[in-house]
């Protein structure tokens, strides 16, 4: 414990030490904000269709940079499994809107999972607090493999929650995608880079965090989708190519 | 808007919550010990970390759960951003659920 050091000697307490008078806290890798939507509080009579009016209601729910400040925001928030039908959750990085005109997010894609309201009711609420905590955690994202690569920005923009009547949906969302227009001036081994490096969180996404077997079938049951994975692009399209995992 | 918290008499701060905006962000993780039988990160996620640039895995996390809960000072009220219960008593049951999730499996 000694320290020769006489000027960093101030003991450090934590939450842990004393809830009333710690004097650090733990900051996030990524500052983070949370914004949530519930489309059908307020008019709930008026008629969905209308595409211009996306982000009308979506709100900003706070901003965080620490551990504390997530669990302080976590715990006066309400659980996806007691969410209204058509709310959602989006978390993500400062500065960038939950939505894919967001220049972070035009060039990027998602990987998402939905899963049976009635057969998931019991775990959403865990599913989407261990995805909101890998990003929040930084332990999704898998560091580039070349450190001289132009590629060392993120991936992960963010995480979002879907509450619907008949299912739920997580998604993590990215920068770039599969797609080779996706990474500017890219070459076939910068490309290679990224897709290898979004596989990887795929395979985080539906193990480490759903708790499913590598390997394991998911989707053709129902609403039960697989892990799947799409650019923002293909998805516009009838039948986008989608990666599964 | 609702007529809470005019300008002139914001709702007291919580000592908790003086306390926490006055921590200052831990530089590195390493000098910091935690008691008892809390865990500290897993150490290879922070192995060339930058001075307060951490990684933290989901254990570490999940044992601030019932540690932390004061309400951040920002919030809206959540009525004012229509979050609110889908159906009224239904979703008791997740409370527990949430709990749970705090004992970590191993898995």
């Amino acid at each position: 414990m000694a320290s020769s050091d006489q000027a960093g000697d101030e003991s450090i307490r934590t939450v842990f030490d004393d809830k009333e008078d710690f004097n650090v806290k733990h900051p996030l890798y990524n500052v983070w904000t949370l914004w949530f939507d519930n489309p059908s509080h307020k008019n709930a009579s008026a008629a969905k269709g209308s595409k211009d009016s996306w982000g009308e209601d979506l709100n900003k729910v706070v901003t965080f940079d620490s551990v504390e400040e997530f669990w302080g925001l976590y715990n006066n928030i309400i659980p996806p499994s007691e969410l209204p039908q058509k709310a959602n959750y989006y978390l993500f990085k400062e500065g960038i809107q939950p939505a894919w005109e967001d220049p972070a997010n035009a060039n990027g894609g998602k990987w998402s999972i939905q899963l049976p309201r009635d057969k998931s009711r019991k775990d959403i609420d865990k599913l989407w607090l261990y995805t909101m905590l890998s990003a929040i955690g930084e332990t999704l994202e898998t560091t580039p493999t070349s450190p001289n690569s132009e590629d060392l920005s993120e991936l992960i923009t963010g995480v979002i929650m879907s509450a619907r009547s008949n299912f739920y949906r997580i998604a993590i969302w990215t920068r770039k995608s599969d797609d080779p227009a996706s990474v500017p001036g890219g070459d076939a081994a910068a490309v290679q880079d990224v897709v290898k490096r979004l596989m990887a969180i795929g395979q985080k996404f539906k193990t480490e965090i759903l708790g499913f077997a590598p390997e394991q079938k998911l989707g053709g049951q129902g609403l039960m989708t697989d892990v799947e994975y799409q650019s923002h692009t293909e998805s516009e399209k009838k039948k986008g190519r989608k990666i599964t995992v | 808007r609702s007529g809470e918290g005019p300008s002139s008499s914001d709702p007291p701060i919580s000592a908790a919550s003086a306390t926490l905006g006055s921590a200052r962000p831990i530089e590195d993780l390493s000098k910091v010990t935690y008691p008892g039988k809390v865990q500290s990160p897993r150490k290879e996620l922070n192995e060339a970390a930058a001075p307060g640039k951490f990684r933290y895995d989901r254990e570490f996390l999940l044992q601030f759960m019932n540690v932390w809960s004061e309400k951040p000072q920002d919030m809206p009220p959540l009525a004012s951003i229509g979050m609110e219960q889908g159906q009224p008593g239904a979703g008791r049951a997740s409370t527990s659920g949430r709990r749970a999730s705090g004992m970590g499996s191993a898995a």
